[in-house]
């Protein structure tokens, strides 16, 4: 039983770091399965296509079709209801890394291509992935690069590029590279642009399209991190795809992900690694897959530094108020108020598709706040303390079938087993239970319990505890 | 000896576009799902509109000639997603899928998440009354989509998630219904939209089975054509259907984004992919702003692009030879005309 319930846990810290958590049932049938068998599936998206219907929540939002409106909530739709969570858990680690924001490009079709494009792209070869984002319409104007002409550069995606989206300025106290490299980086990027758009007036918005201009392209000789030679873009993302800085970069991104909450990357040049062995580990599988990200994910899943890694992370807006949806089984089929949803993660700090700026959201610690705080419990605590939702009915059968009646210290122990392994202090735990003494024997056969049940919900999600992952 | 020419058997003229994207109400739509048209020519788009607060009106049906480009009326009203129960007011909509005309020219409207019909006058659009009860039972409605008037003014309904087609009175008495979920003879996978023919016979957009069934006025079935798939013949979700006088069946192929056009055996004749310009009520529009005619003019190939057909969701026809095809991401119809072979002796 103690190793089942250890397998159970490690299940939920799984489902909810590789997606967006998952009901008991779910991580019961999963257990049975074996933690192997689930990373393999979560790793492998591909044998079910879209992961859900798409088609059916097509036809309800209708607003979706052809993405001219409605992008992150169909985002954040398939987030919820996708049977390949870990597909759509990497689509936003790359959104919070590769950022545009639609606060400039103003264009959900183009948007949607590029969170696309990280569906295909996000958990094979980083190099590609290099490509896809230095090819996609919404980075090219976010970033500027069509601004950028021959004999004229405009080195922001060049900077960037090297900055944000793959080495970082340094790595153990060193420059990665100098400002000649940027520059240069700009130059073998010339001529990657957009075409001239539809206009959105009359008929809505269209989708941007890559276009590359040799005529605009500089055919010069470059130097690019010491070596030397008539570069364009590609040429660039293989220099860059094999250095060091790029490997540690991604790998720190990676950790801080998915095992525990990292130093802000602007700091990553002073501040090592918290954890440099599994760095280590990830970096090599980086170089020895060919910088495979699935590779490094399965390295990284396998890892005792993941598997130990419980609760170490503070949930973003967007694991919250997704997490807790699927907790409680809400948003299964289309309904109408889910712009509603979106709305709630951009008050909790976490607007998708507008992240504060090129750098992406600050995590960590950096997501709490007074008034965040406030939004994220009373978001949690409504949709928990609705004894209606399937997931909370759910969890008040499986506590009833304890027997007619049930101690205050088991009630919340089973509780929080049945949230997903959740770990109170000790001190936490005792207040809890004095609270649930006050109400007198609890009795699970009465229609009073599903309001014991939620009203414990209640206290739990807001808990110190259960804004961690 | 006569030599086979290759000539497509039935060839459509481009005529105009009517539309603009248009969010809140007057002369365009929003995310239009439904057609009709009335004896007098003037044609009904049902705009399913979004939530967002700011767009408020934009769930409405307009009433517009097709020639002269003017709205003559515009009905329905948008509610709030959290006012989407039974305190429902009278005559709104929350998702509108279909629009009706009986004999008297009453406009008849399904909404698939209050599960009922709203009946609308033909002067002003003035709602005056409405019907359905939930559920599965035998008269009970689980998600009306399609909606199509007999010439005896029964009402033809698609029941999306109950999979059948259930017919009423005009006053919504039950008469008899046909289907169940499958993909047999008479089965339906989340069906949308329905045709009644000049003869009476039925057609339904088998939307999830990417299949056209036919029955007979009583629900006998009699054909069927089409499958999964982007080639000639296949559909990839079928939304609306329309059969003209002469046979011809339109369907459009929604994720497919073209219509085709089949003879009255089911078999395959022509493809229709959309040929869009600028509508004049999108250049009414266009034309305040210089920036934006400046855009279009540098637009990398707008002709091709703003012409195709992209989400075409319903189709309608008349007597004329005109096929009126509703786009539902580019919130407009675009008005082609059937031609026949040309004889231009007295040029």
């Amino acid at each position: 039983m103690a190793d089942q319930n250890h397998d159970i846990a490690l299940m939920a810290h799984l489902m909810r770091r590789a997606g967006f958590g998952a009901q008991y049932a779910e991580l019961e049938e999963r257990t049975a399965k074996g933690y192997d068998a689930t990373v393999e599936e979560l790793l492998n998206p591909d044998v079910n296509p879209h992961g859900m219907d798409l088609d059916v929540a097509e036809r309800c939002f209708i607003e979706w079709s052809h993405q001219t409106r409605g992008v992150p909530e169909y985002f954040a739709f398939r987030m919820i209801n996708s049977r390949c969570q870990l597909e759509e858990k990497m689509v936003l680690f790359w959104h919070g890394i590769l950022c545009t924001a639609d606060s400039k490009t103003q264009s959900y079709p183009t948007s949607y291509d590029e969170i696309e494009m990280f569906r295909q792209l996000g958990m094979g070869s980083f190099r590609d992935l290099l490509v896809g984002i230095s090819r996609d319409p919404a980075m090219i104007f976010f970033l500027d690069n069509c601004l950028s002409h021959k004999g004229a550069i405009n080195e922001n995606y060049g900077r960037e590029l090297l900055e944000l989206f793959s080495m970082g300025v340094g790595m153990d106290g060193e420059f990665n590279y100098t400002e000649d490299d940027v520059k240069e980086c700009a130059r073998a990027f010339t001529g990657w642009t957009i075409a001239n758009n539809v206009p959105g007036q009359p008929y809505g918005r269209y989708h941007a399209q890559f276009v590359y201009n040799p005529e605009d392209h500089d055919e010069g000789i470059k130097t690019f991190l010491g070596e030397t030679g008539n570069f364009n873009g590609e040429d660039v993302i293989d220099i860059i795809a094999k250095q060091p800085a790029t490997a540690r970069f991604i790998s720190r991104h990676l950790y801080s992900y998915f095992i525990s909450d990292e130093a802000q990357v602007p700091s990553w040049m002073e501040t090592p690694p918290k954890d440099p062995e599994t760095i280590k580990m990830l970096e090599d599988e980086y170089f020895r897959s060919g910088y495979n990200i699935k590779s490094m994910l399965r390295v990284l899943f396998h890892s005792d530094a993941f598997k130990n890694a419980r609760f170490q992370r503070v949930k973003s807006p967007v694991e919250t108020v997704m997490g807790t949806l699927r907790l409680v089984g809400d948003w299964t089929e289309p309904k109408p108020g889910f712009e509603f949803i979106f709305d709630e993660m951009k008050h909790m700090g976490q607007e998708l598709f507008n992240p504060p700026s090129v750098e992406g959201w600050h995590t960590g610690q950096e997501w709490i706040d007074g008034g965040t705080l406030v939004h994220r419990i009373n978001f949690t605590a409504d949709f928990v303390g609705d004894v209606n939702q399937p997931g909370v009915r759910e969890i008040i059968n499986r506590l009833a079938d304890a027997g007619p009646v049930i101690s205050p210290e088991q009630m919340v122990d089973t509780t929080c087993l049945l949230m997903g392994h959740y770990e109170l202090a000790d001190e936490t735990r005792q207040m809890m239970a004095a609270s649930l003494e006050k109400g007198g024997t609890i009795h699970t056969d009465t229609e009073e319990f599903g309001t014991r049940v939620s009203e414990l919900l209640q206290m739990i999600v807001a808990t110190k505890e259960y804004i961690y992952a | 000896m006569v030599t086979a020419t290759e000539i497509a058997p039935v060839t459509f003229q481009y005529s105009h576009v009517i539309g603009r994207q248009e969010v809140r109400s007057g002369n365009g739509f929003f995310n239009p799902v439904a057609i009709t048209r009335d004896d007098n020519g003037l044609l009904y788009v049902l705009s399913r509109g979004t939530e967002t607060p700011a767009f408020f009106p934009c769930k409405r049906v307009t009433v517009f000639h097709p020639d002269e480009e003017e709205v003559v009326a515009e009905f329905g009203q948008k509610i709030p997603p959290e006012d989407a129960d039974e305190t429902t007011p009278n005559g709104s909509f929350m998702w509108p899928t279909s629009v009706a005309l009986d004999s008297q020219g009453y406009a008849y409207v399904s909404d698939e998440w209050l599960n009922r019909v709203s009946i609308y006058d033909q002067e002003h659009g003035n709602w005056i009354g409405m019907w359905g009860i939930p559920g599965d039972a035998p008269g009970e409605i689980d998600r009306p989509a399609g909606l199509a008037f007999d010439k005896n003014d029964n009402l033809y309904m698609v029941e999306s998630r109950n999979h059948r087609v259930s017919v009423f009175t005009r006053d919504g008495k039950f008469q008899f219904g046909w289907g169940g979920y499958g993909d047999g003879d008479g089965q339906f996978n989340l069906p949308w939209g329905i045709e009644i023919d000049h003869n009476g016979d039925v057609y339904v957009a088998d939307w999830r089975n990417d299949r056209i069934q036919k029955f007979a006025p009583d629900g006998t079935f009699l054909m069927k054509f089409g499958e999964s798939g982007d080639g000639e013949g296949q559909f990839n979700r079928p939304t609306g259907v329309a059969v003209d006088k002469d046979g011809h069946i339109f369907v459009t192929d929604y994720k497919n984004d073209r219509v085709q056009v089949f003879r009255a055996d089911g078999s395959y004749v022509t493809i229709m992919r959309g040929q869009a310009g600028l509508s004049k009520w999108g250049a009414e529009r266009v034309y305040l702003d210089p920036t934006i005619v400046q855009a279009r003019n540098r637009a990398l190939n707008l002709q091709e692009r703003e012409g195709a057909f992209q989400g075409p969701i319903a189709v309608e026809v008349d007597d004329d030879g005109h096929v009126f095809v509703l786009e539902t991401a580019r919130h407009r119809v675009q008005v082609f005309s059937k031609q026949t072979a040309m004889f231009a002796g007295e040029l």
